[in-house]
């Protein structure tokens, strides 16, 4: 499991002269670096038109879809609607952009392929950089903190057991066999997942420092809402803010409240 | 057709014929462009396929996506697909004769109603039948298995009609031979009128062959391991962007471009046969 | 490419005269099976396979899938485990105005904007296309082949090979470039087509009335977008492949029209365009309906091709067609009943537009005064 970070392409970052003290960490300092790095074939920060990018915004902002325990829907607040005007500004200038303008399919593609210097992405970056564009230097950084302090979103993966299996007792102790700090460390090792367990965590820090960035965040995250068709919600979400120039953002976040209010009951 | 031949006088060529024919073969080279250009991406390097698309001599030449493809999961795919197709070919030449027979020759009672059902259920877009489909596959036991992917691709109500309308075209003096001579239906049907009905059998085995090869719907439905997906389906799962996998063009072209080879060769030795056969499948 | 499963075969069932015993009666006694019976036995032998498959496998499910749609079933165990519901489905697709039913609103809205579009330009070229190659010159079987040639090949190689011509930088906005045009991001755009073109008119504001009014869920200015241009590209792909498909059947239809009409029509003075209009288009009316109604019921079934696109009807909802709506709400959210009653909605949706279509193209018994052209 990880969290969204900033991953920063090297090479760029030097070119355009900029040095660690340049790591952004507010919102105008973001807006300050990626028009630095900005140049003709490059945009700056690339992000991908998905409520998965925009979230951190929001909860750097203060908003978030919901409440903390889930029980009410949060997703038209002021705070939401400033947060999705200022990454609706954001997109406005030349220096950052959207991957689907690009024809890049992820921001990890747009990454690769130096269509944006940077990009938000999660701990799978690490593996698609190997495999596709190994000669990429890179270095990942937390995201910068907004108004409201620092934010992010973090995504895992779950171990599921069917209703339906004979096995069960077996399966049960398997995963538990299987979420032991040992095993996700060795699971880190051979291909990548950060471990969840806590008490792997200082082990692992020490072994992939370049990966703490995704680590760390997860302390101010949160992740999709988990009640059902929640699903068909970030959909349509994620269907409006494809054409993220022209809309309104009051208007999208409203339609969110209504969707999400009537699958919380 | 015609049956006169004129005598060949020198007459200046006129405009209208060569605009005809320009615009004619502007338009046949539209409709074969795209499979041109699918063929020279397929052998570009990535870096060509995205930034001199137009080009239609790869430089440098690469194989680099038909590698990839054949040292994962194409192989499996191909004989997936191989697998499925032959015998719901087999299987729709052997049970739409016969019953195209039954239905053109044989008197049996509630042939009319038989009739009348297979009329209905033609109506039925297949955009309905997905999910049902689904429903019977699961409750058989057959999902994620070849059978579950062959045998409902049995029930080809179009296939009846051709063979049944071909079987009426038949004189019946040959049955009426058969019968003198002792033979029963089925032996009738076997030895007798089976073999003259090669025209059509052989369309049915086209359209057949066709038909199963480039079917996607209904392997989405009826199996979701990858080893048993045929090649449209695990084409298909190459395509797109989306978390962590690239546009290779190039990769996905040598893909298309295989798996279109076998309906292409099937279409160019076959294809009158296969043109008549569309026009005779509608009528009025 | 229009799925083009479907075969309108209308043929009347005929009885074909049983084979005739050869003058005399087929004798009763020691036999105890007359000619009769054994045909009897025969036929439903050769039918049984033919009727278990199409009643097991579609008959059946069908049913099945009935029940489903009144119910709640969510995917585990037997279909008849759901629990009854009514038409709570339907409704909420329908009538419920929430996110269910701007989904399907959205996906009428997209294929009904595909039929409009995509019917036209496959049956026009089709019929161009046949016009072509009916006449017997040197060189048109060549031509036919090309014509026919991208029909042979399946959905998922047409996405692919369409996919990398429209994409940002590939072949189709490089060639637009040479006329100076800078061509969209084909694949990504959910503008549609027609807000654009009021846009390069002038008319850019929605006017107050089509925001606030909605139906299903979408406001009636989202209804006269038009495709997207991302749709756009998925109706060439169709454009190229059908067309081929139906130019063989208007083929048909022209070769049944004796050329000795359009001579004596040359002999009064008519021209080629009035010999077409007037000749050719009607007397090929009931070839122009068996197109059409292929066409449309193809084209209402659009599946495949947004499924293999891997883009679940995007960008923006704009690809998504209620065939890929019911199989994504079955599939991927376990919402069978719902799924299930979308399509049953669907099949409405066709019967009643192939109705509407033959109904407008029915043949008059008379032909009307200002439409003869004799005197």
């Amino acid at each position: 499991m990880g969290a969204l970070a900033l991953a920063i392409n090297n090479t760029a970052w030097e070119e355009a002269g900029l040095t660690d003290a340049d790591i952004p960490t507010t919102w105008d300092e973001l807006l300050e670096v990626a028009e630095r790095l900005t140049t003709e074939d490059r945009v700056g920060l690339m992000l991908t038109p998905e409520f998965a990018r925009v979230g951190p915004f929001m909860l750097q902002n203060g908003a978030w879809l919901v409440n903390e325990d889930e029980t009410a829907a949060t997703a038209n607040t002021p705070e939401a609607v400033e947060a999705l005007t200022a990454v609706q500004d954001m997109l406005a200038t030349p220096y950052v952009g959207l991957t689907t303008d690009a024809g890049a399919g992820w921001g990890g593609e747009a990454f690769g392929r130096e269509l944006a210097a940077m990009v938000v992405e999660g701990p799978w970056l690490m593996g698609a950089m190997a495999a596709d564009h190994p000669d990429l230097d890179f270095r990942v950084v937390e995201m910068p903190a907004g108004p409201a302090g620092p934010g992010s979103m973090f995504f895992t993966n779950g171990w599921g057991i069917a209703a339906a299996s004979p096995n069960q007792d077996a399966a049960l102790d398997l995963v538990r066999f299987l979420i032991e700090p040992e095993q996700q460390l060795a699971f880190a090792r051979a291909f990548g997942p950060i471990p969840s367990s806590i008490a792997a965590a200082d082990e692992w820090a020490a072994e992939f420092p370049e990966l703490v960035a995704f680590k760390d965040g997860v302390a101010y995250s949160r992740t999709f809402p988990t009640m059902t068709g929640f699903a068909d919600v970030m959909s349509d979400f994620n269907a409006q803010l494809q054409q993220f120039g022209a809309i309104n953002p009051q208007a999208v976040l409203d339609s969110v409240q209504g969707n999400l209010e009537a699958i919380i009951d | 057709m015609n049956g006169t031949t004129v005598k060949r006088t020198r007459t200046p060529v006129r405009p209208g014929r060569v605009i005809f024919w320009t615009v004619a073969i502007l338009i046949a080279l539209a409709y074969l462009y795209p499979f041109v250009v699918s063929i020279s991406g397929a052998f570009k390097t990535d870096a060509q396929a995205t930034n001199d698309p137009l080009a239609l001599i790869p430089n440098p030449w690469s194989i680099a996506g038909f590698q990839a493809i054949f040292s994962s999961w194409f192989p499996r795919a191909l004989l997936n697909s191989v697998v499925v197709t032959v015998f719901v070919t087999l299987g729709r030449v052997f049970f739409n004769s016969l019953a195209g027979y039954a239905l053109a020759r044989l008197r049996f009672p509630g042939r009319t109603a038989v009739m009348a059902g297979i009329l209905a259920v033609l109506s039925v877009p297949a955009v309905v039948l997905l999910i049902p489909r689904f429903l019977v596959v699961t409750n058989l036991g057959l999902f994620n298995t070849y059978a579950g992917m062959i045998i409902p691709l049995l029930a080809d109500a179009a296939g009846i009609f051709i063979m049944r309308n071909f079987f009426l075209s038949i004189p019946q003096s040959v049955e009426e031979a058969a019968l003198i001579d002792g033979a029963g239906p089925f032996r009738t049907f076997w030895q007798v009128v089976l073999p003259m009905a090669t025209p059509a059998l052989v369309t049915l085995t086209v359209l057949s062959f066709q038909g199963s090869w480039n079917e996607l719907a209904h392997f989405i439905v009826s199996a979701n391991n990858p080893d048993l997906a045929p090649l449209t389906r695990a084409v298909a799962a190459v395509i797109g962007g989306g978390m962590g996998r690239e546009n290779r063009f190039p990769l996905q072209l040598a893909a298309a471009t295989l798996m279109t080879i076998p309906p292409a060769v099937v279409f160019f030795i076959f294809q009158r046969r296969l043109m008549n056969a569309s026009i005779g499948a509608v009528k009025e | 490419m229009t799925n083009g499963g479907d075969d309108l075969s209308t043929n009347t069932a005929t009885n074909a005269p049983p084979i005739p015993a050869r003058g005399r009666r087929p004798r009763r006694r020691g036999k105890g099976i007359t000619l009769k019976t054994r045909q009897a036995v025969a036929g439903w032998a050769f039918v049984a396979p033919v009727v278990v498959l199409l009643g097991v496998f579609l008959v059946f499910p069908i049913i099945m899938a009935l029940w489903v749609s009144v119910s709640d079933w969510s995917g585990a165990g037997s279909p008849f485990t759901g629990d009854f519901v009514g038409l709570s489905n339907f409704t909420d697709i329908l009538v419920d105005g929430g996110l269910a039913t701007r989904q399907f609103g959205t996906s009428l809205r997209n294929n009904l904007w595909y039929v409009i579009v995509s019917v036209p330009i496959i049956t026009a070229l089709a019929l161009g296309l046949a016009r072509i190659v009916s006449k017997p010159r040197k060189g048109v079987g060549l031509l036919r082949t090309a014509y026919y040639f991208p029909s042979v090949t399946s959905t998922v190689a047409a996405v692919i090979i369409f996919q990398f011509l429209f994409n940002v930088s590939g072949a189709i906005n490089h060639m637009l470039a040479w006329v100076n045009i800078s061509g969209p991001n084909w694949t990504t755009d959910p503008r549609g087509v027609l807000h654009l073109a009021l846009g390069a008119i002038g008319v850019e504001q929605a006017p107050g009335w089509a925001t606030e009014n909605a139906v299903l869920g979408l406001p009636l200015w989202e209804w006269l977008s038009g495709p997207s241009v991302a749709m756009m590209v998925f109706i060439f792909m169709a454009s190229l492949g059908a067309s081929g498909t139906f130019m063989l059947i208007f083929l048909a239809g022209l070769k049944q029209i004796s050329p000795d009409v359009y001579e004596a029509a040359a002999i009064d003075g008519a021209g080629r365009w009035t010999q077409f209009v007037k000749i050719t288009l009607p007397l090929l009316r009931p070839t122009m309906l068996t197109v059409l109604t292929l066409s449309l019921i193809g084209s209402w079934q659009v599946f495949d091709q947004i499924f293999a696109a891997g883009e679940a009807g995007g960008p923006a909802n704009t690809t998504l067609t209620p065939a890929f709506l019911s199989f994504s709400w079955s599939f991927n959210n376990q919402q069978w009943g719902r799924g299930a009653a979308t399509a049953f909605l669907l099949f409405c949706i066709i019967v009643v537009f192939s109705l509407i279509q033959r109904h407008v193209l029915r043949e008059s018994s008379t032909v009307p005064r200002r439409k003869r052209f004799y005197k």
